[in-house]
């Protein structure tokens, strides 16, 4: 096939109409006359684009609300993670706490040896208030020996096994313990009760008691050392043809909260009862 | 192989009893669980005679073991408890639930009342009746029946897996 001849005067005119184009369009006219034509065209080009933005949100979306729910179980495993990692570590700051503040105790009164102990159980007869401890005689705990927490007197060392201890606690109905007050130095008994409350009783008549006096061991009788916090006076009760007068006593430590105690090793209990004269002696 | 099994309860029992559940009081009684064991176990049809006795004595003497109170004074207030028990249930057909309640509130009444004068006339302890009546054994023997039916459901199937029945 032979190829179309090209004139010289085609090309001319092509020529000229190119020139004329480009004078058009940078005279601006050109863009007038293209606006008409282009103006429909963009309009549609815009709908079928909006049309595709829209479906192609809509066929992503899914797959992405999947991603999103297994997203969100993932975080909610991890938030209760954390939230379980957060309580351990409150838990173990709240026994660091507790160990600071014997540690703290223990270290403002250097004279004596102490030996911590956890309270793994309660005696389970509801009449007596016994606990039981986590170190017995192989770890030097002797029956006697008096028991503490950093607020005040818990009790003493009832019985003793190789590895445990059982303590009679201050609030157990069968416990007694001479006291006296810090201020007006008023001597007594503190006793326990089957309610656990503490009362402090054999107050003479002309002794002042008031509500808010610390209650502190006296030392008499030699169970204990003296000047040990048993609690505080709460109510005062005096009759005038009572001989003695009588109060009720707050303790210093919460016997239900009781997790840690100290044992004060270096402290043997007196025995005085041969020194007790006997009957008919 | 019931011993084996008697002894694990009676020994996670008092761990729970000792640890856990005499730090839990109601007013200031406490359960025993203990006591619920062994009576469940008395009202099973399947266990022998010296099964039942074998666990009361273990059951006795882990709690005197850990209590103020002596063991002997566990021994022979189980023993007496276990002892009424089965003679009541050979007289009947078949135990019912309503023995278990009425056999474990008249248990605590029983045994806190010994342990209850045990205290005041030995141990020479001063501990005024209303007050142990009213705050130890009343709410100890709420809590026994509250604990009585869970634990009652366990020693059964224990008791239906160590002697099984055949059907009639």
């Amino acid at each position: 096939m032979k190829p179309p001849k090209i004139h010289t005067w085609q090309i001319g005119v092509l020529l000229l109409l190119m020139a004329g184009m480009i004078t058009l369009s940078m005279s601006g006219y050109l863009s007038e006359m293209l606006g008409g034509a282009t103006g429909p065209l963009v309009s549609l080009q815009s709908w079928v684009s909006s049309r595709f933005v829209r479906i192609y949100t809509f066929v992503t979306a899914s797959s992405d609300v999947i991603g999103l729910v297994q997203q969100n179980e993932a975080l909610e495993r991890e938030v209760a993670n954390l939230q379980k990692q957060v309580i351990e570590m409150e838990e173990d700051l709240r026994e660091a706490q507790l160990y600071y503040a014997l540690l703290d105790f223990a270290r403002s009164k250097p004279d004596n040896q102490y030996i911590a102990a956890l309270v793994i159980g309660k005696d389970p007869s509801p009449f007596m208030n016994y606990v039981i401890l986590d170190h017995g005689s192989s770890d030097g705990v002797r029956m006697g020996m008096p028991v503490i927490t950093e607020k005040g007197l818990v009790g003493r060392v009832d019985a003793v096994t190789a590895n445990a201890a059982r303590v009679q606690l201050v609030n157990s109905p069968d416990f007694a313990v001479n006291v006296q007050t810090q201020n007006t130095n008023a001597e007594g008994v503190v006793t326990g009760s089957i309610t656990g409350a503490l009362v402090m009783d054999m107050v003479i008549q002309t002794m002042t008691l008031q509500p808010g006096d610390l209650v502190l061991t006296s030392g008499l009788g030699g169970n204990f050392p003296s000047n040990l916090l048993i609690g505080e006076v709460r109510t005062v009760t005096r009759q005038e043809n009572a001989l003695f007068q009588s109060a009720s006593v707050q303790s210093a430590v919460d016997f239900r909260q009781l997790e840690v105690v100290l044992i004060i090793r270096n402290f043997q209990p007196v025995e005085i009862d041969p020194l007790i004269p006997q009957e008919g002696s | 192989m019931s011993v084996i099994i008697g002894l694990a309860y009676l020994s996670v029992g008092m761990m729970l009893q000792t640890a856990i559940l005499s730090r839990i009081p109601l007013i200031n009684g406490t359960v025993d669980l203990i006591l619920i064991v062994l009576i469940a176990w008395a009202l099973q049809d399947g266990p022998e005679e010296w099964e039942v006795w074998v666990w009361t004595l273990v059951g006795a003497v882990l709690l005197g073991f850990v209590s103020k109170a002596p063991w002997p004074l566990y021994v022979i207030s189980y023993a007496i408890i276990i002892l009424l028990l089965r003679q009541v249930q050979k007289k009947m057909w078949k135990a019912s639930v309503l023995l278990l309640f009425l056999g474990i509130a008249l248990a605590t009444l029983f045994q806190q009342s010994l342990f209850y004068g045990f205290y005041r006339f030995v141990y020479t302890v001063p501990l005024p009746l209303n007050e142990s009546f009213l705050y130890i054994i009343v709410p100890s023997m709420v809590l026994n029946l509250l604990f009585a039916f869970p634990v009652y459901l366990v020693i059964k199937d224990t008791a239906e897996w160590l002697h099984p029945q055949e059907d009639v």
